[in-house]
């Protein structure tokens, strides 16, 4: 590599890999470590609320009753647009019906067991997908900053100009700074493919909703959902007269007759009560990377046709393949497991890389001990604001303000580190003087 | 069955080409023969778990590869003696030492440039890339889909180049030459 990259463009490259860094380090760490927590979405959800019904399966009559229970529930209220029923898989055992204002969990006969009081999880997973923010905005911005891990990880490949020499060269014991950056190094270079995987899939969700907008713009009126439905399948036509509840349980034993090896995770009601209804069945594949494919049917619960994201053009199934690769959710527990892995490396690629920046700027005589105060702030008040606001989940019940909670103690921890590590540099400093 | 040993056959190459290069670069003087083995046993084991499980292969065997690579890292870790090498000095002139002016004005610019300039011109080349696919007979669904890949990687691909671009006209061309490719498409009748 040194041979092939000029000493000029090393430089520069630093420079870039540097500027990238310090811009987005703190928001690329945070959303770094929530996601390598939230690939434990469905087991956290288990601990949050461990005393919801659990089944291997559910028969297509109770989930019919389950549903139609839901709905006459919500009689007197608007009518939901979308009700999704999660099937009970072996990760997440659970029969839950969600509307657009309440999340149920079923019994085995269908019958409502009680509430879904996951707060702490979903307050997780909306932190690292919008970090709190308006859906739209915040979207956008995680967005973005998978797009800065891109141009990260190509600044910082440029920036290593021995990069395969090195590649397994790890001198933990230095404390100098060189071990240091060897960590950051080396854990940069091997897991460059899962960087690369999670920062691509990540920026291509978050900046879906911008790009949409854009080709809708161009090309279908204004219409987002049109450039969607090529890809994900058409909305039916809305009719708004009203409807009895859709069969559901049809859909589902078709599924069980016609589909055996595909495992269904959801059914999913468009439009229920009304004349437009129809179901759509979410069904996984066995050794794929797409999130399941859709099945659609009627009101009658009559099979129409499928999506076409497990066989369809290349471009369906590449968008399907988007989400089980940035989760981590392809390959079971052990998966999961590799992902907490190599996550946690990411996360700590991103806390260092300050930390290396900082110790340099020391070297050469610029002490900063408020920014170095701070990011300690950072890098220790983040895990901890999540385990302080899951701890008051278990304390004090599912309405506890999480968000509000993370960000306060975060902001407090940050300033306090500045604070702390200010003060403790002015007393070296005077005792060195005197 | 035989799919089954393929696919263990390729899981079992993609841990050892990790331990052939690990082998191969830790030699004094570099052995284009073991370099060339340890790349070639990843390649075939990647084309196998592809033949066996396609892209969901491919992924599992880079998990068991990287896994590999994280022992071998542990173990030199582990086994690290305390260096006394000096610690790696090359700066990243990402803030002005002391005396240097801040530039506070043309980093802020930079940053604009980079993501706000960056973003239209991504969305830029989206546009242009859906276009030239739909002009030579790509389905809506391949070209809406290709749009959404190509605005983060144009605007990675982007990013990258202005920042190793000092020179702020230089910068702008890059730019607009990436809005430039979405005139067609914009100034065109729909394809679909």
């Amino acid at each position: 590599m040194s041979n092939i990259i000029e000493p000029g463009t090393v430089k520069k490259s630093l420079s870039a890999h540097a500027a990238i860094g310090l811009i987005a380090g703190a928001l690329l760490y945070i959303v770094s470590l929530t996601g390598t927590v939230a690939v434990f979405y469905q087991e956290l959800q288990r601990v949050e609320q461990p005393v919801g019904p659990e089944m291997f399966a559910i028969a297509p009559d109770a989930v019919q009753r389950g549903v139609e229970a839901v709905l006459a529930s919500e009689a007197g209220k608007p009518v939901t647009t979308h009700l999704y029923v999660h099937l009970p898989v072996e990760q997440l055992p659970r029969a839950t019906v969600t509307t657009d204002t309440q999340a149920l969990h079923l019994a085995p006969d269908g019958t409502i067991a009680g509430r879904e009081e996951i707060a702490w999880s979903d307050f997780l997973v909306q932190l690292h997908y919008t970090l709190n923010l308006p859906a739209l905005v915040g979207i956008t911005i995680v967005g973005i900053l998978g797009v800065m891990m891109l141009a990260l990880v190509v600044s910082g490949v440029v920036a290593h100009p021995r990069i395969f020499r090195d590649a397994f060269r790890l001198r933990a014991r230095n404390g100098n700074g060189t071990g240091l950056a060897d960590w950051h190094n080396r854990l940069s270079v091997w897991t460059l493919p899962f960087s690369v995987a999670i920062a691509l899939t990540g920026a291509l969700i978050g900046l879906a909703s911008v790009a949409a907008y854009a080709i809708a713009a161009d090309d279908y009126q204004g219409d987002v959902e049109a450039v969607y439905g090529p890809i994900f399948g058409e909305e039916g036509e809305p009719d708004p007269r009203p409807a009895p509840a859709p069969n559901v349980a049809g859909a589902l034993a078709h599924m069980a007759r016609a589909y055996p090896g595909v495992e269904v995770t959801y059914a999913i009601l468009h439009d229920p009560l009304t004349r437009g209804q129809h179901v759509q069945i979410v069904g996984e594949h066995d050794r794929r990377l797409i999130f399941g494919e859709y099945y659609a049917f009627n009101a009658n619960g009559e099979f129409e046709h499928r999506a076409g994201l497990s066989d369809g053009e290349l471009g369906q199934q590449a968008a399907a393949s988007t989400y089980r690769l940035h989760f981590g959710t392809f390959a079971g527990l052990p998966g999961k497991l590799a992902y907490l892995l190599f996550g946690a490396a990411l996360t700590a690629i991103c806390a260092t890389g300050i930390y290396i920046w900082l110790g340099k700027r020391r070297r050469r005589g610029i002490a900063e001990p408020r920014l170095r105060g701070a990011w300690h702030g950072a890098v220790l008040g983040t895990p901890l604001a999540l385990v302080l606001t899951f701890l008051a989940r278990l304390i004090t019940g599912n309405d506890f303000p999480f968000a509000i909670a993370f960000w306060t103690f975060l902001a407090a921890a940050v300033v306090i580190g500045a604070i702390v590590a200010r003060r403790t540099a002015a007393g070296v400093t005077t005792v060195s003087g005197n | 069955m035989p799919q089954e040993m393929l696919f263990f056959a390729a899981t079992a190459g993609a841990i050892a080409a990790v331990a052939v290069l690990r082998l191969s670069w830790a030699r004094p003087r570099r052995s284009v023969a073991l370099n060339a083995t340890g790349w070639l046993i990843l390649l075939l084991s990647l084309a196998a778990g592809w033949a066996c499980a396609g892209a969901w292969g491919v992924s599992i065997l880079s998990l068991w590869a990287m896994g590999a690579a994280f022992v071998v890292l542990a173990a030199a870790a582990w086994t690290s003696p305390p260096a006394r090498r000096k610690p790696p000095s090359r700066r990243a002139g990402m803030l002005p030492d002391a005396g240097e002016p801040l530039r506070l004005g043309g980093r802020i610019a930079t940053f604009l440039i980079v993501v706000l300039a960056g973003m239209v011109a991504a969305v830029a080349l989206g546009l242009a890339t859906r276009w030239l696919a739909l002009l030579i007979g790509a389905s809506a669904a391949n070209a809406n889909v290709l749009a959404l890949f190509v605005v983060p990687l144009g605007w990675t691909i982007l990013a990258f180049l202005i920042l190793m671009t000092e020179s702020r006209r230089r910068q702008i061309a890059i730019l607009a030459a990436a809005v430039a490719t979405a005139i067609p498409s914009l100034a065109s009748e729909s394809l679909l």
